[in-house]
């Protein structure tokens, strides 16, 4: 039972590097035109995190200048068919709110439009249709999302000396 | 909130900010437990026990987002072109009963929110950048060795200025030491097969060599050869088979045995 964390992260790459190994990398099973031509500037990494057991696991790595939603979301489902395939079942995943990832999101079957009617935070696993693999936008980056806005609001506010938020 | 708002009274009425605030940490409490005995405010662990609590307040909080309204964007938030986070917590928050049915009946008792944090990412993270003196731009070459090392010898040592807290959880790791050291041992064969270390080797034998020289390679073992050696390796592979299995219940993998 597992749980998928999915940022295309965090981890920027000098642009200066100029060697071989600093260029953009897909592994051999993903056919990129874009290997080796440019530098690498994020890392983007799969790891599988224990939700009834105590453990985590990096999956794998691919060195990335900017990477589709659709790309990435078949990198995603190559996790889960991997995992599938050594009986390692997944209950969810995780992401952070940029825009990529809730396209991604939609692209594996998720919608997360909350004013449309059909609101669905999770999609069926590729292996398995059966199963559902929830989606969770991590909370912590929800939370400063939220910070964020209310920040804003909050200056409105002072200069209008008003409440920040009004709920009806 | 109550105080500041008679300190400043030309503030106006602040009750609004004030009950989001509440609303808000209560949402945070839920998605952010990592103590099966946790007992502050909403902080629990999904339980059977818990589970009727948590959701009645999970419905308040959803209800509450759903119509919140602001100066800048008088219409509701959910179309508020900031509305991610919002609409992030409501996800969450709904997700969490089915992923703890699902759970249970793949026999869990409870169900510890913080796994979906995405704090184990950021902490693998930030032990990358911690590898090799810290540095918040890690190169390729950078990154890729420490995630190697980070694979085999995972223990992570956390800067105090990362993203978030340390937590205890392990990365799965196998080791990945030594194995060059045992293979060389193993596979040289001495010319008379016996056991005893010939001169040559006696001679260049270093105390490096006896730290990488394991119980089980030929040279240090003195019984290495015969029935009782493979009695012994038999008895401790049908011990560790056993526990394996124990821990083990894919069909898949009962299968390759």
């Amino acid at each position: 039972m597992v749980n998928l964390d999915s940022p295309p992260n965090l981890l920027k790459v000098w642009k200066k590097w100029n060697e071989p190994i600093g260029y953009v990398d897909m592994g051999p099973d993903v056919r990129s035109d874009n290997d080796t031509q440019n530098l690498a500037k994020e890392c983007l990494v799969f790891m599988a995190v224990g939700i009834t057991s105590r453990w985590k696991l990096p999956l794998g790595y691919f060195a990335i200048d900017s990477i589709g939603s659709e790309q990435q979301g078949n990198l995603l489902q190559t996790c889960f068919s991997l995992l599938y395939t050594i009986d390692v079942k997944t209950a969810s995943l995780t992401l952070d709110g940029a825009a990529s990832n809730i396209s991604m999101c939609k692209f594996l079957g998720a919608k997360l439009d909350f004013h449309n009617e059909g609101f669905q935070p999770w999609f069926p696993h590729p292996e398995d249709t059966n199963e559902r693999v929830y989606v969770f936008l991590d909370p912590c980056h929800m939370l400063k999302l939220v910070r964020n806005a209310h920040k804003m609001n909050v200056r409105l506010a002072l200069r209008r000396s008003a409440t920040a938020f009004i709920a009806r | 909130m109550k105080t500041v708002q008679e300190l400043f009274p030309e503030l106006g009425d602040l009750s609004g900010t004030a009950k989001f605030c509440s609303f808000m940490n209560d949402a945070f409490d839920i998605l952010n437990c990592n103590n099966l005995f946790s007992r502050v405010g909403f902080n629990l662990p999904l339980k059977n026990s818990t589970r009727a609590k948590l959701k009645e307040r999970v419905q308040e909080i959803e209800n509450y987002i759903t119509k919140i309204e602001t100066r800048e964007a008088p219409t509701l938030v959910r179309k508020w072109p900031r509305k991610t986070g919002f609409v992030g917590i409501i996800s969450c928050l709904r997700n969490i009963f089915p992923l703890f049915d699902k759970l249970r009946t793949w026999g869990a008792r409870y169900f510890l929110t913080s796994k979906i944090l995405q704090d184990h990412l950021e902490n693998f993270f930030s032990a990358v950048r911690s590898r090799g003196g810290f540095s918040n731009n890690p190169t390729c070459r950078h990154f890729r060795r420490a995630y190697k090392r980070l694979l085999t010898h995972a223990e992570i040592v956390l800067s105090n200025n990362g993203n978030c807290l340390m937590n205890e959880i392990p990365i799965l790791h196998c080791s990945g030491n030594s194995g060059l050291k045992v293979d060389s041992v193993l596979f040289e064969e001495d010319d008379e097969n016996d056991c005893e270390p010939n001169e040559e080797d006696k001679d260049n034998f270093t105390a490096a060599d006896l730290l990488s020289v394991h119980d089980y390679s030929r040279t240090t073992c003195l019984i290495a050869e015969g029935e009782y050696l493979h009695e012994v390796i038999t008895y401790i592979c049908g011990f560790i088979t056993r526990k394996i299995l124990k821990k083990i219940t894919s069909a898949k993998l009962l299968h390759l045995n």
